[in-house]
């Protein structure tokens, strides 16, 4: 706006006009010049905040975003568990789980309210609790909800919650070798079973956000087919005999790939339980399981060379030692061959050949055979035997018919399974091993006498007088021995209360599997003529369960030639 | 709105000449605040047991209030303006002795005056009246010296500071000493003058520093924050760097939930947390554009008072949002400033409009003689003077 001034010499009113003009517009310069430097101060100061705000901005890039909010969220991603055909056993799923933010909640009764129609077992009475605290800016409600159950909370509308996704372990066959698997908690952390070895070799990747674990998966040596026979075998077997409680192994005998693992009543993986009733008795409690070590006995006395199958054994008197008298409880009143006293189960015999052997010989061949060590699986520690340190004569009769050593049925099995393979020892997995393997553990009999031995197991079940005899599977060779033991009780053993167990391999010319059934506190019903013998329960038990896995073991049906 | 040009009313006038910009602007500003209002004052509300949209309502009322306000403003001829300026001036100076007096003290300060149900503070009105009134007198001072205008403009400042001093309210005394500062220097004066007056203005803050306790007490408080305060300032920061560019999303804030003054002073942090950083930059973008746009039309406006009066609101209003924001964002101690209509606050509403109402008042063109300019395209003619000496005697 200043327009150009011109001066112009002339009369003295002109001149001092002028010079005020110049007064004048030095100082219009000057306002105008600090006009103008207001503004560029004012653009100046604006872009100083402008630049703290950016570099405020670009300083949280760089953080990791913990935010207040949040807590920090480590999951665990876990490799697929499948078994020995690739069937899935475990896997992880993305679920979303559902949280609150109580300082953003307008009506935490209308919220817990709405929440309980959807949420089933939601404890609306705690939840209203935990969301009265306003400071609290984190609230679990569920954590892993279906899809359907969160579009159903995500359309009610409802301020202050909201969804994060999780991994979460989902079992597809349900219960199906829930002792096996174990649990994880509620961090997809493994905290028992197979899971936690999947924690402890490594196997479990921590995550910061739900990404599902790119590990292979891992392979069992349980057969998903053959597990589910056997459950179903044992679940019938428990409600036909009125049994507490059943366990059911088949496993490898030359490789100890266990194929089932079986403790009823059983366990749902995702429901971690400490009840008594169901835990797991093959490898978590021990018992003494009776007759059924008659086995190491025989096959001690026959590897010793000292006794054949038919040297006689004369169990006509009771045996009386160390002050206690045994008898048998159907005392047969003759001379019996070795083979008898295998088939009859007598104690006063099995007795007799212990004795003759001696208390060492016993200790070394139980030690041998690992039934006085500790045991592991991947599964977890298997319970120690319980086994007191007094080894003298009485001790030596008893244990010679298996009283007086508490084992649990799986160290138990494994024990038994080295007689039949051949005589060498085998240490059980729950981990695929490649075909055909065989155990290269320690010889404890002599393969002449293994073979002797399961011709032995064969005749308890082809035998008349065999007690196995009701395990007979045509075709299958099926041998085995018989286990009534009675149960502990206050001040003795309880006559009615026993754990009947039969052990069993097949097919006995070179046999593939062992199998161990155990019924606990079976009760006497019509159809076992009011008896609780293993005879009578676990060894036709047993046959079911052959019957039905053999054909899914691949193993070939022989026309029996008598 | 079209209006023919052929229409004589007073509101085609108004609408032929008022600033549109400005004015647009203004109203964009004042929706946003209402939208921002809803983000975060529900929470404070919540927190402070009463019903939710208890701010919200009151902001959205006094928002009504104050777009009457500045459109009633602004219909003013800058006369009326001054006259009315004056007259608010006088009566916030009789207000503000009363408060002084009779205030309950709320947060260690006397400030609030209650009339019926509402409660005010007689120092947010001041303001704008001082800066007009101030403007009015500074050019007056450029140009008559048969007034007394520059001591009566510095008596004001004095009267006018040692009643904020008193309630005590540095944050405003400083901000209407460095407007007022400001606009002597814009009305052309020496800066020595200014120098001299800065420098007196600091030996008296020195020596009542020295000399009165209580007076440390509040200047150390003032620069000192409490720890409680530092992390509330720590926190409003944090929700910079949390928001990032893009915020959290609407409704995903915390620090609404946290802080007692979220909806007032700490909004901006809301609005980061919330909206991310570059929502925060197109809003600072709103309100520099408005200061300057006003500061820019002040510069054609060849009536000194005017000019200052224009200058003065203009930058109260942009320092007060600068200092808000820089408070959020860690640049400064903590004022007690509020973030122009964004904030909840009746006082600051009715306020701020008040300003803006003036300001737009101010800016309207007008058929003023002293407006006319020559049309460029004219030759000069030798001796013959197109006006110029009529524009300077105006």
């Amino acid at each position: 706006m200043t327009s150009g001034i011109i001066i112009t010499p002339g009369l003295p009113d002109r001149a001092l006009a002028a010079n005020a003009k110049r007064d004048r517009v030095s100082e219009a310069y000057l306002v105008r010049i600090r006009a103008v430097a207001a503004i560029a101060g004012v653009m100046l100061a604006f872009a100083l905040v402008a630049g703290q705000l950016v570099r405020l901005a670009i300083l949280g890039q760089g953080e990791v975003s913990v935010s207040m909010s949040q807590p920090m969220a480590i999951a665990f991603a876990r490799p697929d568990i499948v078994d020995r055909n690739g069937q899935l056993l475990a896997s992880d799923l993305i679920m979303p789980s559902l949280f609150a933010d109580p300082a953003l909640v307008v009506d935490k009764d209308e919220l817990a309210e709405k929440l309980g129609h959807v949420l089933p077992g939601l404890n609306q009475a705690e939840l209203r609790k935990s969301l009265a605290d306003r400071d609290k800016r984190f609230v679990w409600i569920r954590r892993g909800t279906s899809t359907r159950q969160a579009e159903a909370i995500h359309n009610l509308g409802l301020p202050g919650i909201e969804f994060r996704n999780e991994l979460k372990r989902a079992y597809p066959s349900g219960t199906l070798a829930g002792h096996v698997l174990g649990y994880v908690d509620i961090d997809n952390k493994g905290i028992a079973g197979i899971e936690r070895f999947l924690d402890e070799n490594g196997q479990v990747d921590p995550v910061h956000t739900p990404n599902l674990s790119n590990r292979p998966p891992v392979q069992l040596s349980l057969d998903i087919g053959v597990q589910h026979a056997v459950e179903e075998e044992l679940a019938a077997a428990m409600a036909t005999y009125e049994a507490r409680a059943a366990v059911g192994l088949v496993m490898d005998a030359k490789s100890g790939e266990i194929l089932a693992a079986a403790s009823l009543p059983g366990v749902d993986p995702l429901v971690p339980s400490l009840e008594r009733e169901t835990m797991d008795r093959l490898s978590g409690g021990t018992f003494e399981l009776g007759s059924i070590f008659k086995m190491f006995t025989v096959a001690m006395a026959m590897d010793s060379g000292k006794f054949t199958l038919d040297t006689p054994v004369d169990v006509r008197k009771p045996l009386s030692v160390g002050g206690f008298t045994i008898t048998d409880s159907h005392p047969i009143g003759r001379i019996l061959s070795v083979a008898e006293v295998f088939r009859r189960s007598s104690n006063v015999g099995a007795g007799m050949l212990a004795l003759d052997l001696g208390a060492g010989r016993q200790k070394e061949f139980f030690q041998r055979i690992g039934l006085t060590g500790a045991m592991k699986t991947e599964a977890g520690s298997v319970a120690d035997v319980q086994l007191p340190e007094r080894w003298e004569a009485v001790e030596t009769v008893t244990r010679s018919y298996g009283h007086g050593i508490a084992v649990t049925p799986l160290q138990f099995a494994a024990a038994a399974a080295s007689l039949v393979n051949g005589g060498k020892r085998i240490q059980p997995t729950y981990l695929r091993r490649p075909t055909g393997s065989e155990s290269d553990g320690e010889r404890v009999i002599s393969e002449e006498t293994s073979r002797q031995f399961n011709a032995l197991m064969r005749s308890n079940v082809t035998e008349r007088d065999g007690t196995g005899r009701r395990a007979n599977v045509p075709g299958l060779e099926v041998g085995g021995k018989t286990g009534t033991a009675e149960l502990p009780g206050k001040g003795g053993y309880k006559e009615k209360s026993v754990i009947s167990s039969f052990f069993a391999a097949f097919p006995m010319s070179n046999p593939k599997y062992v199998t161990l059934v155990s019924l606990f506190e079976p009760q006497p019903i019509k159809e076992t003529s009011m008896q609780i013998t293993a005879g009578r329960n676990a060894a036709p038990v047993t046959a079911k369960i052959i019957a039905r896995i053999a054909p899914q073991l691949d193993v070939m049906s022989r026309s029996e030639t008598p | 709105m079209s209006f023919s040009r052929a229409d004589r009313s007073k509101l085609a006038a108004w609408w032929f000449t008022v600033d549109r910009v400005l004015l647009s602007a203004i109203l964009a500003l004042m929706l946003i605040g209402l939208m921002l209002s809803l983000a975060a004052s529900p929470a404070v509300a919540i927190k402070k047991n009463l019903p939710t949209f208890y701010f919200f309502n009151r902001h959205l009322i006094f928002s009504a209030a104050g777009l009457g306000i500045i459109l009633f403003l602004s219909f003013l001829k800058p006369e009326t303006i001054r006259r009315l300026a004056v007259a608010l001036l006088f009566i916030s100076f009789c207000t503000l002795v009363w408060v002084y007096f009779q205030s309950p003290l709320i947060n260690g300060a006397r400030r609030w005056l209650f009339v019926g149900g509402f409660s005010m503070q007689p120092s947010e009105i001041a303001k704008p009246a001082f800066v007009v009134v101030s403007g009015w007198l500074l050019a007056e001072a450029h140009k008559r010296s048969d007034m007394p205008a520059l001591p009566l403009a510095i008596v004001l400042l004095v009267i006018l500071a040692g009643l904020l001093m008193l309630q005590p309210d540095f944050g405003q005394t400083l901000l209407i000493g460095l407007v007022w500062g400001l606009m002597y220097l814009l009305a052309g004066l020496p800066a020595i003058g200014a120098g001299v007056l800065a420098g007196v203005g600091l030996a008296v803050a020195a020596s009542g520093y020295v000399l009165f306790d209580h007076v440390r007490v509040r200047i150390e408080r003032f620069l000192a924050p409490s720890p409680e305060e530092n992390s509330q300032l720590a926190r409003a920061m944090q929700s910079f760097t949390e928001g990032g560019f893009f915020g959290r999303g609407p409704g995903e804030g915390t620090i609404k939930t946290k802080f007692p003054d979220a909806h007032t002073d700490f909004i901006f942090s809301v609005v980061a947390e919330e909206y991310g950083v570059l929502a925060c930059l197109a809003l600072l973008a709103l309100f520099g554009f408005i200061v300057i746009k006003a500061l820019s039309v002040a510069g054609r406006e060849p009536r000194g008072g005017d000019r200052l009066a224009i200058q003065g609101l203009a930058l109260m209003f942009g320092l007060q949002a600068l200092i808000n924001m820089g408070v959020n964002a860690g640049m400064l101690p903590a004022k007690g400033m509020t973030l122009p209509f964004i904030s909840s606050g009746g006082s600051s509403i009715l306020a701020i409009s008040v300003t803006l109402g003036m300001l737009l008042a101010l800016t309207r063109r007008r058929a003023d003689p002293a407006r006319l300019t020559m049309p460029k395209v004219v030759a000069r003619v030798e001796g013959f003077d197109m006006g110029n000496e009529r524009r300077r005697e105006a």
